[in-house]
């Protein structure tokens, strides 16, 4: 069990879930998700927000039924050690392709937009022992660094008020064009940009009175949809659909009309403070990963976060091209959806189940 | 514990000396273009222009021209580069034009770069040159420096002239849009100085047709909510001007048994500065009449325009395509040029200045 003292209070659920959502996602999720539904594809947005909600609240019933225990020993409980251990290790694995498809991609976005002449390994070199530091410590750290991702990038939703001078309500106009098969399509493409909610399983128990934090994890999941919905309705009204065709990133395109009398091109304060965001993303999903693998090897947790943080930095090295990014990052959201939309449910089935076998026996 | 932060230290240091070598861009040592403007010089080729202004010191600088020929526009760069003392980058670029000729044919291809480029933002401005984008620019002699010159010059005509709200990021809208066609202000040196002449209108990304400036508020009222305007009435009795226009323009589109009406409503309010005729507040509610007859039937003629080009720059097919479900792209674009659009213009004339 985890000490009370390494646990952290209800509330900061809202923040893990938030900053674990919030990531690279929201930079250019606006031309992605609009390929079924066009300019309803907002709608896909709310759809899969509330998709979330009840797969949280999924979670919450299998976290709570096995009084608190994370992934791990959930599966350890209910497929007994082998097939446990490796459902638990592909869990892990999972969670280290997302925190690198993110570093990757945010350090992408560096190149094209900032430094077209940064050399990757040597800024990596730069991000690893910011990252090492903050996994390998205590849970608090994750926590504070989760809290800062939520509140400093806040401050970039006004600048979203800009681009409004610009726009045409028409290009959303009419509202529910598009047949609701054609929305559920759109926002099973959504789930990338949301599917940090799968680390929950793992840092339930660092959460004190956990029973409590449901509500927050709810709120947090509803925040970040709201988030979303605000910034693909404003890039909607902003491009019209032919036009995001041809867009990569749509929210970073929503900053190029921004022009101050001291500051020329605010992307580049966007993509800074987007950093924020994107460090508890990855710190976050390594950890669990890192957690996963100390619960099901037994090795020292700092051991397995060097071990890890070696991977990724020799995966972010090997992979480039926007090509290859863009297939990565879609890649991830249908493993993501897949595990969160398809395997969280069985879970709860087969571990409900197993459950009832198990208390008939004794 | 020691040895953690031995490899930290080593990790930063090694990261820092590896991204030394970058590429530096130091004010004093690169060349910022602020105007670009290409010319046609046949199917192939184009000939590209860039200024960049040199500051000599405080409230003084020069503004240096390099052009060359080339099929496109960095192979054109590169040329200009070996002509220009620093490097030059696009990062302050304001404004950037393109001659009549080679709108006619077709921008998409010269535009390309202006949007791939991350370091140009979306609010530069673009326009139309009536002879050599060249001439046009070596004409320019201002202490501002050529790129706030121009771009100062639409600013304030978009603010309170004729010119309606333009930019890169609405021309490529209007370029990319399946339901609108963009335009763009046109300009002349004719008067040894840029002025600009009309406004032109696309056919996708082909100069069509243009419109002279001093005609150009009625497609301004009629394609945006504009709040600081012009408009001048002449009659066979009497003249009037009237500025501080505020106009609201609505689109109401009702389908009828499958035959679709577009009603453009037009709203508009403002001050008289100049009446011709002597007492004019007793007048007030026949020469209001005379404003919106006026302007229905100029309004009127340019809208029959368009539809005779087959163009729409005001995007009467995207309202139709937003407020009509069962809105059909073929059988709209078989009828938009005989489809009857009205027009229901309201002018009040709110104060007459310091005059009866």
């Amino acid at each position: 069990m985890v000490k009370v003292k390494n646990q952290v209070p209800a509330l900061m659920v809202f923040f893990l879930i938030s900053a674990a959502q919030l990531g690279v996602g929201v930079l250019g999720f606006q031309s992605v998700i609009n390929k079924y539904a066009g300019h309803d594809a907002w709608i896909s947005v709310i759809v899969a927000g509330l998709g979330f909600n009840i797969i949280i609240w999924i979670m919450y019933r299998i976290l709570q039924n096995n009084d608190g225990a994370e992934i791990v020993s959930i599966h350890k409980f209910t497929y007994g050690k082998w097939l446990g251990g490796i459902l638990s290790f592909i869990f892990s694995m999972y969670l280290i392709l997302t925190s690198v498809v993110v570093l990757r991609t945010y350090i992408e976005i560096i190149q094209v937009w900032m430094f077209p002449y940064v050399k990757v390994w040597a800024l990596l070199l730069l991000l690893i022992p910011l990252i090492y530091y903050i996994i390998s410590g205590e849970f608090r750290i994750i926590v504070g660094v989760c809290f800062f991702g939520v509140l400093y990038p806040f401050f970039l939703i006004f600048t979203l008020f800009y681009p409004l001078k610009y726009s045409n309500l028409t290009n959303i106009l009419p509202i529910l064009d598009h047949s609701f098969t054609e929305i559920l399509q759109s926002s099973s493409l959504a789930i990338f940009s949301f599917m940090g909610v799968s680390t929950l399983l793992v840092f339930y128990p660092f959460i004190r009175e956990s029973r409590k934090s449901q509500k927050f994890a709810h709120i947090g999941n509803i925040y970040t949809t709201f988030l979303y919905v605000f910034i693909c309705l404003v890039s909607y009204i902003y491009y019209n659909q032919s036009e995001l065709q041809y867009i990569l990133w749509a929210t970073l395109g929503l900053w190029k009309i921004i022009e101050m009398p001291f500051l020329a091109r605010f992307e580049y304060v966007g993509i800074a403070t987007l950093f924020f965001s994107i460090l508890p993303n990855v710190a976050l999903y390594l950890w669990a990963s890192t957690r996963s693998l100390h619960n099901l090897f037994g090795i020292s947790h700092k051991k397995i976060a060097v071990f890890l943080l070696v991977i990724v930095y020799i995966a972010c090295i090997i992979t480039g091209g926007r090509e290859f990014i863009s297939f990565i990052n879609n890649m991830t959201g249908k493993i993501g959806g897949i595990l969160l939309f398809g395997y969280i449910p069985i879970l709860f089935l087969i571990n409900l189940i197993r459950r009832k076998v198990k208390r008939n026996a004794s | 514990m020691p040895l953690k932060y031995i490899i930290f230290f080593t990790f930063i240091a090694v990261s820092i000396f590896a991204n030394f070598d970058m590429p530096k861009k130091i004010i004093d040592q690169i060349r910022m273009a602020t105007v670009a403007g290409y010319d046609y010089v046949d199917k192939e080729t184009i000939q590209g222009t860039v200024i960049s202004p040199m500051f000599l010191q405080k409230n003084q600088l020069m503004d240096s021209v390099y052009t060359d020929t080339s099929s496109m526009v960095y192979e054109n760069r590169l040329k200009l580069n070996a002509q220009a003392s620093e490097q030059l980058y696009n990062g302050k670029l304001e404004i950037a034009f393109f001659n009549k000729e080679l709108a006619e044919n077709g921008l998409r291809e010269t535009l390309d770069y202006l949007l791939r480029d991350p370091t140009i933002g979306s609010r530069l401005y673009l326009g139309i040159v009536e002879e050599s984008a060249y001439e046009l620019l070596n004409s320019i002699d201002s202490s501002k420096g050529a790129g706030f010159y121009l771009s100062d010059l639409f600013e304030h005509n978009v603010q309170h002239g004729n010119l309606p709200e333009t930019n890169l990021k609405m021309f490529s809208s209007g370029l990319e849009s399946k339901t609108r066609d963009p335009f763009l202000p046109m300009l002349s040196k004719e008067k040894g100085f840029p002025s600009i002449e009309s406004i032109a209108f696309f056919n996708d990304d082909t100069l069509v047709d243009s419109i002279p400036i001093e005609d150009a508020n009625i497609f301004k009222m009629l394609y945006q909510n504009f709040n600081d305007g012009l408009y001048n009435l002449v009659t066979e009795n009497y003249k009037a001007s009237i500025q501080n226009v505020d106009s609201t323009r609505d689109f109401h589109v009702r389908d009828e048994k499958g035959s679709i009406k577009v009603t453009i409503d037009v709203k508009l309010s403002g001050v008289v500065r100049e009446y011709t005729k002597g007492n004019l507040t007793k007048r007030i509610p026949s020469f209001e009449k005379d404003l919106e007859k006026d302007f229905k039937k100029k309004a009127n003629e340019l809208i029959k325009q368009f539809q005779e080009l087959n163009i729409d720059p005001l995007g009467i097919e995207e309202h139709v395509r937003s407020s009509i479900r069962t809105y059909d792209k073929k059988q709209f674009k078989a009828e938009y040029q005989t489809l009857p659009i009205d027009l229901k213009i309201k002018f009040k004339v709110t104060e007459s200045g310091t005059r009866k």
